[in-house]
């Protein structure tokens, strides 16, 4: 794969003009390893803000958010260690927006004397929709099933939730989910086991 | 991954194959909107190192800094312990004596010409010092 060619041309250009050689291909080396990173995480990253922020939008300006940060704390650090890290500042700021948000709905209610619940905000349908389509009859049947898994995975507990697509979905072991969570080893096979056990029983047996 | 837990039945790990598949192709099945803001948030970051990657190299780390400044000190606790006279502060004194003595001599008004009295006197004085016979 030509890393390079994927790499911002401005990148590629500003890096190639630093004065010290061996510097300048560490930086090159550093950038293409990072875009490499960024490429392989960042699909699946959304999708774990996204359930959890029931907003597309937000959801991309997390992700955005956590790679800069990665980029300019971590960029240094040896890339095996830029996975627990990047997943914990994503629930870091995860963990900050639904805050602001909480905070936000509720002087918005004070100050309308309503009832605004950002619960109801339903998705795009037409945003949301799959780009490269399967067969029909394979579309239809995932689709139900991912819009029934989506709505049961978006009612658990936060930390069962965190546990759950950081292993499922991003693939994590145990170890690494800790680092990203904060918390211990046997805390995360606690969350994701529940986590399993919860979505089995709402998602029953007629799940598609 | 079902391994890592105990409790885990067939049916479970099942379960968790299903769901895991259907979450990575939700994720690879992204429309286009998504993916180029995404590929637009990789750039940033990606700027953002280039940012970090055309500072200064020189700059001292904060982590660094204090250990830089214990051995700095530690530095110059050790030349002024060096410098210090062998013998402690008795042979300090004795020195001094010596350069008062000198001093008082130098501040006389004999001159060269004392040596000059008694020529072998010292002569003899500077053979009995190296040689030690008497």
């Amino acid at each position: 794969m030509n890393c390079s060619a994927t790499l911002p041309r401005e990148t590629l250009m500003s890096l190639a003009g630093q004065a010290r050689p061996c510097a300048r291909e560490t930086d090159l080396d550093a950038a293409r390893e990072l875009e490499r990173f960024l490429k392989d995480v960042e699909r699946r990253a959304f999708r774990i803000a996204e359930i959890a922020l029931r907003n597309t939008d937000d959801a991309l300006d997390v992700v955005q958010e956590a790679m800069i940060q990665l980029a300019q704390s971590y960029g240094a650090r040896p890339s095996e260690e830029w996975k627990p890290l990047f997943h914990r500042i994503l629930q870091n700021r995860i963990h900050d927006w639904q805050r602001r948000r909480r905070t936000r709905s509720r002087v918005i209610a004070w100050w309308t004397g309503g009832t605004r619940d950002e619960d109801d905000e339903t998705p795009d349908p037409i945003e949301n929709a799959a780009a490269d389509e399967p067969t029909p009859a394979t579309r239809l049947e995932n689709d139900q099933a991912m819009t029934a898994l989506d709505a049961a995975i978006t009612r658990l507990p936060a930390r069962q939730q965190q546990a759950f697509l950081l292993r499922s979905l991003e693939g994590l072991d145990v170890a690494q989910t800790a680092a990203a969570m904060g918390c211990s080893e046997g805390s995360v096979k606690t969350h994701y086991f529940r986590a399993l056990q919860s979505l089995r029983e709402q998602l029953g047996e007629h799940w598609p | 991954m079902s391994n890592e837990q105990p409790n885990m039945t067939e049916s479970d790990a099942a379960f968790e194959r299903r769901t895991r598949a259907l979450l990575r192709d939700s994720a690879d099945a992204l429309d286009g909107r998504v993916r180029s803001r995404l590929t637009a948030a990789r750039h940033a970051a990606l700027a953002e190192l280039e940012k970090r990657a055309a500072r200064p190299r020189f700059r001292v780390p904060g982590a660094w800094l204090p250990a830089g400044v214990v051995a700095a000190a530690a530095v110059v606790a050790i030349a002024v312990w060096t410098a210090q006279p062998v013998g402690g502060p008795a042979a300090v004194v004795a020195d001094a004596t010596l350069m008062g003595e000198d001093a008082e001599i130098l501040a006389s008004n004999e001159g060269p010409d004392l040596y000059a009295d008694d020529p072998d006197f010292y002569e003899w004085a500077g053979t009995d010092q190296s040689g030690g016979t008497g």
